[in-house]
Protein backbone atom coordinates (compact mmCIF):
# COMPACT_ATOMS: atom_id res chain seq x y z
CA UNK A 1 0.00 0.00 0.00
CA UNK A 2 3.16 2.36 0.89
CA UNK A 3 5.02 1.93 -2.68
CA UNK A 4 1.38 2.37 -4.41
CA UNK A 5 1.36 5.66 -2.49
CA UNK A 6 4.92 6.40 -3.19
CA UNK A 7 4.43 5.34 -7.17
CA UNK A 8 1.45 7.64 -7.19
CA UNK A 9 3.32 10.81 -5.13
CA UNK A 10 6.29 10.40 -7.62
CA UNK A 11 3.52 10.22 -11.05
CA UNK A 12 2.38 13.45 -8.76
CA UNK A 13 6.06 14.97 -8.42
CA UNK A 14 6.49 14.68 -12.24
CA UNK A 15 3.57 15.96 -13.28
CA UNK A 16 4.09 19.08 -10.53
CA UNK A 17 7.51 19.07 -12.01
CA UNK A 18 6.42 19.18 -15.81
CA UNK A 19 3.82 21.99 -15.19
CA UNK A 20 6.54 23.99 -12.70
CA UNK A 21 8.68 24.13 -15.83
CA UNK A 22 6.12 25.21 -18.60
CA UNK A 23 5.55 28.25 -16.33
CA UNK A 24 2.65 27.64 -13.55
CA UNK A 25 2.14 29.04 -10.48
CA UNK A 26 3.20 27.18 -7.16
CA UNK A 27 -0.51 28.12 -5.89
CA UNK A 28 -2.32 27.04 -9.14
CA UNK A 29 -0.36 23.33 -8.48
CA UNK A 30 -0.90 22.58 -5.21
CA UNK A 31 -4.67 23.41 -6.11
CA UNK A 32 -4.27 21.13 -8.60
CA UNK A 33 -3.42 18.12 -5.99
CA UNK A 34 -4.81 18.65 -3.12
CA UNK A 35 -4.72 15.38 -2.04
CA UNK A 36 -0.88 15.80 -1.95
CA UNK A 37 -0.82 19.40 -0.81
CA UNK A 38 1.34 18.58 2.68
CA UNK A 39 3.97 16.70 0.48
CA UNK A 40 4.48 19.16 -2.57
CA UNK A 41 4.71 22.15 -0.24
CA UNK A 42 7.61 20.44 1.01
CA UNK A 43 9.21 19.80 -2.12
CA UNK A 44 8.77 23.35 -2.66
CA UNK A 45 10.16 24.33 0.17
CA UNK A 46 13.01 22.27 -0.56
CA UNK A 47 13.49 23.90 -3.96
CA UNK A 48 13.55 27.09 -2.42
CA UNK A 49 15.87 26.54 -0.23
CA UNK A 50 18.16 24.87 -3.03
CA UNK A 51 17.70 28.41 -4.99
CA UNK A 52 18.59 30.39 -1.67
CA UNK A 53 21.01 28.46 -1.08
CA UNK A 54 22.46 28.90 -5.06
CA UNK A 55 23.04 32.69 -4.20
CA UNK A 56 24.91 32.17 -1.07
CA UNK A 57 27.81 29.94 -2.58
CA UNK A 58 30.24 33.36 -2.99
CA UNK A 59 30.48 33.82 -6.30
CA UNK A 60 31.70 36.94 -7.49
CA UNK A 61 33.83 38.94 -10.20
CA UNK A 62 36.89 39.50 -7.95
CA UNK A 63 36.95 35.72 -7.93
CA UNK A 64 37.27 35.52 -11.56
CA UNK A 65 39.40 38.82 -11.69
CA UNK A 66 41.66 36.57 -9.09
CA UNK A 67 41.64 33.39 -11.27
CA UNK A 68 42.92 35.63 -14.42
CA UNK A 69 45.40 37.58 -12.57
CA UNK A 70 46.80 33.95 -11.55
CA UNK A 71 47.00 32.80 -14.81
CA UNK A 72 48.43 35.86 -15.72
CA UNK A 73 51.32 35.80 -12.57
CA UNK A 74 54.40 33.16 -12.95
CA UNK A 75 55.03 34.60 -9.34
CA UNK A 76 51.62 33.84 -8.37
CA UNK A 77 51.78 30.19 -9.24
CA UNK A 78 54.85 29.85 -7.32
CA UNK A 79 52.72 31.15 -4.48
CA UNK A 80 50.09 28.70 -5.32
CA UNK A 81 53.17 26.04 -4.82
CA UNK A 82 54.70 27.15 -1.60
CA UNK A 83 50.83 26.95 -0.26
CA UNK A 84 51.11 23.42 -0.27
CA UNK A 85 47.72 22.91 -1.59
CA UNK A 86 49.36 21.80 -4.78
CA UNK A 87 52.53 19.39 -5.27
CA UNK A 88 55.68 20.45 -6.28
CA UNK A 89 55.36 18.19 -9.74
CA UNK A 90 51.81 19.65 -9.69
CA UNK A 91 53.02 23.25 -9.65
CA UNK A 92 55.58 23.02 -12.54
CA UNK A 93 52.70 21.46 -14.90
CA UNK A 94 50.57 24.57 -13.90
CA UNK A 95 53.54 26.50 -14.79
CA UNK A 96 54.20 24.75 -17.56
CA UNK A 97 50.71 25.03 -18.70
CA UNK A 98 50.92 28.93 -18.64
CA UNK A 99 53.76 28.99 -21.10
CA UNK A 100 51.59 26.99 -23.25
CA UNK A 101 48.95 30.04 -22.66
CA UNK A 102 51.70 32.39 -22.92
CA UNK A 103 52.85 30.81 -26.42
CA UNK A 104 49.52 30.78 -27.67
CA UNK A 105 49.11 34.72 -26.86
CA UNK A 106 52.00 35.68 -28.25
CA UNK A 107 51.14 33.19 -31.42
CA UNK A 108 49.90 35.96 -33.67
CA UNK A 109 53.05 38.45 -33.41
CA UNK A 110 55.06 35.57 -34.36
CA UNK A 111 52.70 34.92 -37.52
CA UNK A 112 53.14 38.60 -38.00
CA UNK A 113 56.90 38.00 -38.04
CA UNK A 114 56.47 35.20 -40.31
CA UNK A 115 54.07 36.31 -43.53
CA UNK A 116 55.85 39.49 -43.80
CA UNK A 117 59.25 37.33 -44.13
CA UNK A 118 57.11 35.35 -46.34
CA UNK A 119 56.19 37.96 -48.45
CA UNK A 120 59.46 39.51 -48.73
CA UNK A 121 61.03 36.42 -50.17
CA UNK A 122 58.22 36.15 -52.47
CA UNK A 123 58.82 39.86 -53.68
CA UNK A 124 62.50 38.87 -54.07
CA UNK A 125 61.90 35.79 -56.25
CA UNK A 126 58.87 37.29 -58.34
CA UNK A 127 62.07 40.46 -58.98
CA UNK A 128 64.10 37.31 -59.36
CA UNK A 129 62.35 35.63 -62.08
CA UNK A 130 61.41 39.14 -63.68
CA UNK A 131 65.29 39.87 -64.53
CA UNK A 132 65.65 36.19 -66.09
CA UNK A 133 62.91 36.89 -68.26
CA UNK A 134 64.50 39.82 -69.60
CA UNK A 135 67.86 38.13 -69.97
CA UNK A 136 66.19 35.46 -72.00
CA UNK A 137 64.28 37.90 -74.04
CA UNK A 138 67.31 39.83 -75.23
CA UNK A 139 69.43 38.49 -78.17
CA UNK A 140 72.38 36.87 -78.28
CA UNK A 141 75.08 38.79 -80.37
CA UNK A 142 77.84 36.08 -81.45
CA UNK A 143 81.44 37.28 -81.64
CA UNK A 144 81.39 37.74 -85.62
CA UNK A 145 78.62 40.24 -84.53
CA UNK A 146 80.03 41.78 -82.13
CA UNK A 147 83.62 42.29 -84.20
CA UNK A 148 82.09 43.59 -87.07
CA UNK A 149 79.90 46.00 -84.93
CA UNK A 150 82.96 47.35 -83.27
CA UNK A 151 84.68 47.77 -86.90
CA UNK A 152 81.75 49.74 -88.07
CA UNK A 153 81.91 52.30 -84.92
CA UNK A 154 85.36 53.19 -85.83
CA UNK A 155 85.10 56.12 -88.27
CA UNK A 156 88.56 56.65 -90.83
CA UNK A 157 88.66 60.37 -90.49
CA UNK A 158 90.17 61.21 -94.30
CA UNK A 159 93.71 62.74 -94.19
CA UNK A 160 93.02 66.50 -95.61
CA UNK A 161 96.01 67.67 -97.64
CA UNK A 162 97.76 70.84 -97.21
CA UNK A 163 96.43 73.73 -97.66
CA UNK A 164 98.24 75.30 -100.86
CA UNK A 165 97.34 78.32 -103.09
CA UNK A 166 97.90 75.77 -106.14
CA UNK A 167 94.69 74.92 -108.55
CA UNK A 168 96.18 71.32 -109.07
CA UNK A 169 96.36 70.52 -105.72
CA UNK A 170 93.07 71.44 -105.06
CA UNK A 171 91.88 69.12 -108.44
CA UNK A 172 94.26 66.10 -107.10
CA UNK A 173 92.46 66.57 -103.32
CA UNK A 174 89.29 65.98 -104.55
CA UNK A 175 90.08 63.66 -107.02
CA UNK A 176 91.75 61.10 -104.05
CA UNK A 177 88.88 62.04 -101.77
CA UNK A 178 86.21 60.78 -103.81
CA UNK A 179 88.48 57.40 -104.81
CA UNK A 180 88.40 56.51 -101.32
CA UNK A 181 84.88 57.53 -100.72
CA UNK A 182 84.67 54.97 -103.72
CA UNK A 183 87.06 52.50 -102.15
CA UNK A 184 85.17 52.50 -98.27
CA UNK A 185 82.15 51.85 -100.03
CA UNK A 186 83.22 49.18 -102.00
CA UNK A 187 85.27 47.43 -98.56
CA UNK A 188 81.73 47.84 -96.93
CA UNK A 189 80.24 46.25 -99.84
CA UNK A 190 82.36 43.79 -99.30
CA UNK A 191 81.89 43.44 -95.80
CA UNK A 192 78.47 42.95 -95.94
CA UNK A 193 78.57 40.06 -98.39
CA UNK A 194 80.46 38.36 -95.78
CA UNK A 195 78.16 38.83 -93.66
CA UNK A 196 75.85 36.74 -95.45
CA UNK A 197 75.79 32.92 -95.33
CA UNK A 198 74.35 31.47 -98.79
CA UNK A 199 74.08 28.23 -97.41
CA UNK A 200 71.45 29.62 -95.19
CA UNK A 201 68.00 27.91 -96.33
CA UNK A 202 66.18 31.03 -95.34
CA UNK A 203 68.22 33.74 -97.16
CA UNK A 204 69.04 31.07 -100.78
CA UNK A 205 65.53 29.68 -101.17
CA UNK A 206 63.07 32.00 -98.57
CA UNK A 207 62.00 28.52 -97.30
CA UNK A 208 60.37 28.31 -100.24
CA UNK A 209 60.13 25.45 -103.14
CA UNK A 210 59.30 26.20 -106.60
CA UNK A 211 57.74 23.39 -109.09
CA UNK A 212 60.10 24.17 -112.60
CA UNK A 213 56.48 23.79 -114.06
CA UNK A 214 55.40 26.87 -112.18
CA UNK A 215 58.35 28.94 -113.69
CA UNK B 1 21.63 27.79 -17.45
CA UNK B 2 19.59 30.62 -15.72
CA UNK B 3 20.66 33.94 -15.00
CA UNK B 4 24.68 33.01 -16.75
CA UNK B 5 22.81 32.61 -19.94
CA UNK B 6 25.33 33.17 -22.80
CA UNK B 7 24.94 35.38 -25.83
CA UNK B 8 26.40 34.04 -28.03
CA UNK B 9 26.63 30.74 -29.27
CA UNK B 10 28.92 28.96 -27.00
CA UNK B 11 29.82 25.93 -30.05
CA UNK B 12 30.91 29.27 -32.14
CA UNK B 13 33.09 30.48 -28.74
CA UNK B 14 34.97 27.07 -28.82
CA UNK B 15 35.42 27.32 -32.52
CA UNK B 16 37.25 30.92 -32.24
CA UNK B 17 38.42 29.73 -29.31
CA UNK B 18 40.34 26.55 -31.06
CA UNK B 19 41.87 28.99 -33.57
CA UNK B 20 43.77 31.14 -30.61
CA UNK B 21 40.59 33.88 -30.47
CA UNK B 22 41.40 34.80 -26.86
CA UNK B 23 38.32 36.75 -26.46
CA UNK B 24 36.05 33.84 -27.31
CA UNK B 25 37.79 31.60 -24.61
CA UNK B 26 37.57 34.82 -22.21
CA UNK B 27 33.51 34.73 -22.72
CA UNK B 28 33.35 31.38 -22.71
CA UNK B 29 35.61 31.49 -19.19
CA UNK B 30 32.82 34.27 -18.06
CA UNK B 31 29.57 32.34 -18.79
CA UNK B 32 31.14 28.89 -17.44
CA UNK B 33 32.59 30.72 -14.50
CA UNK B 34 29.76 30.82 -12.02
CA UNK B 35 28.03 27.57 -12.87
CA UNK B 36 31.83 25.50 -12.75
CA UNK B 37 32.40 27.23 -9.72
CA UNK B 38 29.00 26.62 -7.56
CA UNK B 39 29.67 22.61 -8.56
CA UNK B 40 33.02 22.47 -7.44
CA UNK B 41 32.00 24.29 -4.04
CA UNK B 42 29.41 22.28 -3.37
CA UNK B 43 31.89 19.19 -3.77
CA UNK B 44 34.44 20.41 -2.29
CA UNK B 45 32.71 22.79 0.35
CA UNK B 46 36.38 25.10 0.60
CA UNK B 47 36.74 28.70 -0.66
CA UNK B 48 40.24 28.56 -1.38
CA UNK B 49 40.16 24.63 -2.90
CA UNK B 50 37.23 25.70 -5.20
CA UNK B 51 39.05 28.50 -6.37
CA UNK B 52 42.11 26.78 -7.37
CA UNK B 53 39.90 24.06 -8.98
CA UNK B 54 38.06 26.08 -11.14
CA UNK B 55 41.57 27.91 -12.45
CA UNK B 56 42.86 24.60 -12.94
CA UNK B 57 39.78 23.22 -14.76
CA UNK B 58 40.07 26.49 -17.22
CA UNK B 59 43.43 25.98 -17.74
CA UNK B 60 43.31 22.23 -18.93
CA UNK B 61 40.19 23.38 -21.18
CA UNK B 62 42.17 25.95 -22.97
CA UNK B 63 45.60 23.97 -23.29
CA UNK B 64 42.98 21.10 -24.15
CA UNK B 65 40.63 23.26 -26.58
CA UNK B 66 42.94 21.70 -29.84
CA UNK B 67 41.76 18.08 -29.02
CA UNK B 68 37.88 18.90 -28.27
CA UNK B 69 35.51 17.87 -30.86
CA UNK B 70 32.12 19.36 -31.35
CA UNK B 71 30.57 16.06 -32.38
CA UNK B 72 31.15 14.21 -29.52
CA UNK B 73 29.98 17.15 -26.52
CA UNK B 74 29.02 20.24 -26.29
CA UNK B 75 30.93 22.64 -24.45
CA UNK B 76 28.78 22.78 -21.20
CA UNK B 77 29.47 18.86 -21.45
CA UNK B 78 33.09 19.62 -22.02
CA UNK B 79 33.45 21.71 -19.29
CA UNK B 80 32.10 19.76 -16.68
CA UNK B 81 33.56 16.74 -17.75
CA UNK B 82 37.15 18.62 -16.84
CA UNK B 83 35.56 19.56 -13.91
CA UNK B 84 34.07 16.50 -12.74
CA UNK B 85 38.01 14.76 -13.51
CA UNK B 86 39.16 17.33 -11.87
CA UNK B 87 37.53 17.05 -8.53
CA UNK B 88 38.32 13.13 -8.55
CA UNK B 89 42.26 14.21 -9.37
CA UNK B 90 41.48 16.59 -6.03
CA UNK B 91 40.03 13.76 -4.04
CA UNK B 92 42.72 11.27 -5.08
CA UNK B 93 45.90 13.46 -4.22
CA UNK B 94 44.15 14.10 -0.69
CA UNK B 95 44.16 10.74 -0.03
CA UNK B 96 47.68 9.73 -1.06
CA UNK B 97 49.10 12.71 0.56
CA UNK B 98 47.25 11.88 3.94
CA UNK B 99 48.25 8.00 3.14
CA UNK B 100 51.99 9.75 2.94
CA UNK B 101 52.33 12.01 5.74
CA UNK B 102 50.03 10.53 8.41
CA UNK B 103 49.66 6.78 7.29
CA UNK B 104 46.34 7.07 8.44
CA UNK B 105 44.57 4.53 7.40
CA UNK B 106 41.02 5.02 9.38
CA UNK B 107 40.80 7.76 7.51
CA UNK B 108 41.36 6.28 3.62
CA UNK B 109 37.44 7.19 3.05
CA UNK B 110 36.14 10.07 4.99
CA UNK B 111 36.17 12.91 2.48
CA UNK B 112 32.78 13.25 3.11
CA UNK B 113 32.47 13.13 6.70
CA UNK B 114 35.44 15.99 6.10
CA UNK B 115 33.31 18.00 3.82
CA UNK B 116 30.25 17.42 6.71
CA UNK B 117 32.19 18.68 9.81
CA UNK B 118 33.34 21.14 8.15
CA UNK B 119 29.72 22.30 6.92
CA UNK B 120 28.54 21.27 10.41
CA UNK B 121 27.31 24.90 11.46
CA UNK B 122 26.25 25.82 8.20
CA UNK B 123 23.02 24.56 6.18
CA UNK B 124 20.59 21.49 6.78
CA UNK B 125 20.68 21.58 3.24
CA UNK B 126 24.28 20.86 2.45
CA UNK B 127 24.06 17.72 4.72
CA UNK B 128 21.02 16.49 3.56
CA UNK B 129 22.34 17.20 -0.06
CA UNK B 130 25.23 14.43 1.51
CA UNK B 131 22.98 11.84 2.41
CA UNK B 132 21.64 11.13 -1.42
CA UNK B 133 23.39 8.39 -3.62
CA UNK B 134 26.33 10.22 -5.96
CA UNK B 135 23.64 10.18 -9.09
CA UNK B 136 20.93 12.14 -6.87
CA UNK B 137 23.59 14.54 -5.72
CA UNK B 138 24.67 15.46 -9.10
CA UNK B 139 21.18 15.92 -10.33
CA UNK B 140 20.30 18.13 -7.71
CA UNK B 141 23.23 19.81 -7.50
CA UNK B 142 23.02 20.43 -11.34
CA UNK B 143 19.89 21.80 -11.21
CA UNK B 144 19.32 23.55 -8.45
CA UNK B 145 22.42 24.78 -7.38
CA UNK B 146 24.37 25.28 -10.90
CA UNK B 147 21.24 26.13 -12.40
CA UNK B 148 20.70 23.87 -15.61
CA UNK B 149 18.12 22.47 -17.18
CA UNK B 150 16.61 18.64 -17.25
CA UNK B 151 18.24 18.43 -20.79
CA UNK B 152 21.80 19.93 -20.20
CA UNK B 153 21.80 17.78 -17.61
CA UNK B 154 20.89 14.59 -19.35
CA UNK B 155 23.11 15.38 -22.12
CA UNK B 156 25.83 16.00 -19.33
CA UNK B 157 25.01 12.32 -17.47
CA UNK B 158 24.82 10.71 -20.51
CA UNK B 159 20.39 10.08 -19.91
CA UNK B 160 17.20 10.39 -21.35
CA UNK B 161 15.66 13.44 -19.82
CA UNK B 162 12.65 11.67 -18.75
CA UNK B 163 15.64 9.45 -16.21
CA UNK B 164 16.84 12.91 -15.33
CA UNK B 165 13.17 14.06 -14.04
CA UNK B 166 12.74 10.47 -12.10
CA UNK B 167 15.89 10.78 -9.92
CA UNK B 168 14.84 14.36 -9.26
CA UNK B 169 12.01 13.23 -7.85
CA UNK B 170 13.38 10.61 -5.83
CA UNK B 171 16.47 13.25 -5.04
CA UNK B 172 13.51 15.57 -3.46
CA UNK B 173 11.55 13.29 -1.58
CA UNK B 174 14.75 11.95 -0.16
CA UNK B 175 15.84 15.42 1.00
CA UNK B 176 12.55 15.73 2.26
CA UNK B 177 12.39 12.94 4.82
CA UNK B 178 15.98 14.02 5.81
CA UNK B 179 14.85 17.20 6.51
CA UNK B 180 11.98 15.86 8.27
CA UNK B 181 13.79 13.66 10.45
Amino acid sequence: MNDINDENLDKVILDVFFLYEHGESIPEILDLYPEHKEELQEIFQIIKLLVEEKKNIPVSKDFLLEIISRIQSKENFRGVKNKSLFSEKEAKGRLSLINIIKNQYTMATKWKVIISLAILLLVVALVGVSQLGKEKLSPKISPKEEKIAKEDSVVTVPELPQATDNVDDLAEAIFSDSSNEISQIAKETEKNLDSFDFNDQAISGFGQIYHEDEL
Amino acid sequence: MDGDNIEKNPAELIRKAKKGDTDAFGQLYESYFAPIFRYIYLKVVDKEVAKDLTQTVFLKVFCSLNRYEEKNKNPLSYFFTVAKNTIIDYWKKKKEKRLNELNLSLNFNNNFLEIENKIDNEKMIFRAIKQLTEEQQEVIILKFIVGLTNKEIAHLLEKKEENIRQIQCRALKNLSNFLKN
